[in-house]
C-alpha cells in the first residue's frame, strides 16, 4: 500500500477527523468514499469505512495508536486486502498480515481481499474424505469429514483448546495446512500456543493469526476474515486446510461493541441485527471444493453448559454439527469431556467406510443404553446380569475414550481396540489396567510397520463391525501378544 | 439591511466564529435585565453594523430569539473552502477572494485561509472533501523527481 501523499495526489479527496469514539472515527469530507474502502490517516495508520451518512464517513480504526480530532484522512479506492504469502507458513501474524513473532518480514506477497463472497455451488463437492482428529471419541462416534464446518462448543476450561490443538497436531502430521485464528485472547495465551506448536514441531505446517484483547476492536473483528482469506489461498492451490476460529463468541462481542458505538440499533442481547449474516457469510466460505478443502472448526463458549444462547444457536444453525464439551463430564474427570449424546455430526458419517459407519452406530447405541442403565442404577435398583454386563463394558469404554492431551491415536488403532473390547479381551482386566494395555497396542501400531500392515489389512477385510469382532475373537493373539501381561 | 446582508459580509471562518459568539451573547443576554438585556447588549457589546442590521430587520424585532437561533444555525452550516497560500493575505486579498468565491459558488460560502510559506506560490484548495494542489512546490517536486537521477549524476561528477 502506498503512502498518504500518494493517495492525496492521485484520488484528490481529503477528510478530517471530527470525532473519535473508541474504535470509530467520524470523518468529514471524502465525498466518494464507499463501504469497506480502506482509508489512510496522515499519521500512517489505516482504517476501514463501515458506513456513510449525509455529513460523515464512519471509519473503523485499525490502529493501535490513538487518533486525534483534526487528523487528515485520504481514501485509497481499494477494498481491505491483506498480504498473503507461502512464507507465512510457520509464522505468527497479526490481522494486518504483519509478523509478530519477531522474525523477518515477508517478501513475495500477493494481495487478497478479506471479505469475499462464499464460493458458489458449482465449485463445491459433498464431503467425501474423512477428517481424522486423533481423538478417539470424535473419530469413532462423532466423525468429521474434510470440508466440514463443525462447531466446538463448551464452557470455559473444559478442554476445547486442547482438543483443537490435538486436531491441529493430527492434521499437520497428515500434511494439511493448519490455520489457527486466535480472536481477542490474552497475549500470554497466544504466546503459549505458539510455543506449544513450535515445541511439537508442527509450526512449519501452521499459520497463527492472532489478535489480543489489547488490540483495537477493529483488528480483533477482522481476525477470522483474514484467517479465512489465508485458508482460501492454500485451498486454491488444491490443499486441504484446517481452519480453527477461536472463538466466535468473542468475535460477536467485539462486533457488538463496534456496532453499538456506531449507533446501530441493538437487537437480541444487544447484538446487531446482522450478526447472523456476518458469521454465516464467513463460515459459508469453508467447505469441500473441487480443488482443495477448508475444514472449519469455529469455537463457541457456552455459559453454565447452556447451549441455547443467541450466538451459540446461530453458530449451530450455520455449521454441520457441533461437539459439546460438558462441564459435568469434565468435573467427573473425563478427558476429553465431550458429551456424545449432545454432540452432532451431520455429514461426517458419509466420509466413513462401511465398517466405521457400523462401529459408530454400535457405539452410539451402546452409549445410549449405558447412559440409561446408569440412570436406572441411581434408583438403587438391583442389577441383573445383563445390566451388570452393560455397566462393566460402559466403564471400560469410558476408560478407552479417556485420552491424554497431545495423544494422537490413529483411527485403525481405535477400531482395533474397540473391536477388542467388544470381543471381550479386557473382560477380566480392571479399568485402571485397560488404559495401560491399550496404550501398548497403540504404541505397537504406531512403531511396528509389519504390525500396522497386519492390522490395516484385517480392518480393510471387514465390512461390518461384527465381522471384525469375530475375526479378533478367533485370532485374539493379534492384540494379546502386544500386551505385557504377567503369565 | 437584513439577514442576506449579514451573510454577504461574513467572509472567513473567523468572521463566522465571531458572529456566532455575538449571537450567543445576544441570546444569553435576552434573559437578563428584566427583558432589557438584549437591547443593552445590542447597543453596547455587538459590532455596530450587525446591531444596525438586526435593528432594521422586522423579523428580528418580531421574534428575536428564533431569529438569532436561525441565524446561528445558518452560519454554522455554511460551506467552507479552505485555501493554503504561501503569503500572509492582506484585507484586500481576503475581500477579493471572498467576493469571487461568493460569486462563483454562492453567498453562503466561507473561506478559510492557511498561511504556509513552504508552498512557494499558488494554492492548495480543499472544498467539500476535494483536494487540489496548484502550488509551485508540487510543480518543482514533479520536475525534481523527473530530473533527480540526472542531477545526482551531475553532482557525483
Amino acid at each position: 500500500m502506498k503512502d498518504f501523499n500518494y493517495y492525496l495526489e492521485t484520488i484528490g479527496e481529503i477528510g478530517f477527523v471530527e470525532e473519535v469514539v473508541y474504535a470509530i472515527a467520524y470523518v468529514s469530507g471524502l465525498p466518494n468514499a464507499h463501504p469497506d474502502e480502506v482509508v489512510i490517516f496522515e499519521t500512517g495508520e489505516i482504517g476501514e469505512v463501515i458506513s456513510l451518512s449525509q455529513d460523515n464517513v464512519e471509519i473503523l480504526l485499525l490502529s493501535r495508536n490513538p487518533t486525534r480530532v483534526g487528523t487528515k484522512v485520504v481514501r485509497t479506492g481499494e477494498l481491505f486486502q491483506i498480504p498473503i504469502s507461502d512464507e507465512m507458513l510457520g509464522r505468527l501474524i497479526d490481522p494486518l498480515g504483519n509478523p509478530i513473532d519477531g522474525a523477518k518480514q515477508f517478501k513475495n506477497v500477493s494481495k487478497a481481499p478479506i471479505d469475499m463472497q462464499p464460493h458458489g455451488i458449482i465449485g463445491r463437492e459433498s464431503i467425501k474424505k474423512p477428517f481424522e482428529t486423533g481423538v478417539t471419541i470424535v473419530d469413532l462416534v462423532i466423525p468429521l469429514g474434510k470440508g466440514q464446518r463443525e462447531l466446538v462448543i463448551g464452557d470455559r476450561k473444559t478442554g476445547k483448546t486442547q482438543f483443537l490443538l490435538d486436531c491441529l497436531l493430527s492434521q499437520a502430521a497428515k500434511g494439511s495446512i493448519c490455520i489457527y485464528a486466535v480472536i481477542g485472547q490474552r497475549l500470554l495465551d497466544i504466546r503459549g500456543r505458539h510455543e506449544y506448536l513450535i515445541q511439537k514441531k508442527v509450526m512449519d505446517k501452521c499459520i497463527m493469526v492472532a489478535s489480543s484483547s489489547s488490540d483495537p476492536a477493529g483488528l480483533v473483528y477482522l481476525t477470522p476474515y483474514v484467517a479465512m482469506s489465508i485458508a482460501e489461498h492454500f485451498r486454491d492451490k488444491g490443499m486441504d486446510v484446517l481452519l480453527i476460529l477461536d472463538d466466535m463468541t468473542s468475535h460477536a462481542r467485539y462486533y457488538r461493541e463496534i456496532s453499538l458505538l456506531a449507533k446501530r440499533f441493538p437487537g437480541r442481547s444487544s447484538y446487531p441485527g446482522d450478526i447472523f449474516y456476518i458469521h454465516a457469510k464467513l463460515i459459508e466460505r469453508a467447505g469441500n471444493f473441487k480443488k482443495g478443502s477448508i475444514t472449519c472448526l469455529p469455537v463457541a463458549e457456552s455459559i453454565m453448559g447452556d447451549l441455547t444462547g443467541y450466538i451459540q444457536t446461530n453458530l449451530m444453525a450455520m455449521t454441520d454439527g457441533h461437539i459439546f464439551f460438558d462441564i459435568e463430564l469434565f468435573n467427573q474427570g473425563k478427558r476429553p469431556s465431550i458429551h456424545p449424546g449432545l454432540s452432532v455430526t451431520r455429514v461426517g458419517h458419509q466420509a466413513q467406510t462401511p465398517l466405521q459407519q457400523d462401529l459408530s452406530q454400535v457405539l452410539s447405541n451402546f452409549l445410549v443404553k449405558y447412559s440409561e442403565m446408569q440412570q436406572f442404577m441411581h434408583f438403587g435398583a438391583e442389577a441383573g446380569e445383563n445390566v451388570k454386563r452393560v455397566l462393566q463394558l460402559g466403564e471400560k469404554i469410558d476408560a478407552f475414550f479417556n485420552q491424554l492431551p497431545d495423544q494422537i491415536i490413529p483411527i485403525n488403532a481405535n477400531i482395533l481396540l474397540a473391536a477388542g473390547l467388544w470381543a471381550g479381551l479386557w473382560n477380566e482386566v480392571s479399568v485402571t489396567d485397560i488404559k495401560r494395555e491399550t496404550e501398548q497396542v497403540i504404541l505397537a501400531y504406531q512403531t511396528e510397520e509389519a504390525y500396522r500392515s497386519q492390522i490395516d489389512s484385517l480392518i480393510n477385510s471387514s465390512n461390518i463391525f461384527d465381522q471384525l469382532v469375530t475375526n479378533i475373537k478367533q485370532n485374539n493373539k493379534i492384540i494379546i501378544d502386544k500386551l505385557n501381561r504377567s503369565k | 439591511m437584513n439577514k442576506a446582508d449579514i451573510y454577504l459580509r461574513i467572509k472567513t471562518q473567523e468572521d463566522a466564529d465571531k458572529l456566532i459568539e455575538e449571537v450567543d451573547l445576544l441570546v444569553s443576554s435576552s434573559y437578563e435585565g428584566k427583558g432589557q438585556g438584549l437591547t443593552v447588549t445590542l447597543n453596547s457589546k455587538i459590532r455596530a453594523w450587525i446591531a444596525d442590521s438586526l435593528k432594521n430587520d422586522p423579523d428580528f424585532l418580531r421574534d428575536p430569539i428564533s431569529y438569532l437561533e436561525k441565524l446561528k444555525k445558518d452560519v454554522a452550516g455554511f460551506d467552507k473552502i479552505e485555501m493554503a497560500i504561501s503569503y500572509q493575505p492582506t484585507y484586500e486579498n481576503i475581500e477579493r477572494l471572498s467576493q469571487t468565491v461568493k460569486r462563483l459558488i454562492g453567498v453562503n460560502t466561507l473561506i478559510k485561509l492557511i498561511y504556509d510559506p513552504t508552498l512557494l506560490g499558488g494554492a492548495v484548495v480543499i472544498y467539500k472533501g476535494n483536494y487540489r494542489d496548484y502550488t509551485l512546490r508540487k510543480i518543482f517536486d514533479n520536475e525534481f523527481s523527473k530530473m533527480k537521477v540526472d542531477l545526482f549524476k551531475i553532482i557525483a561528477h
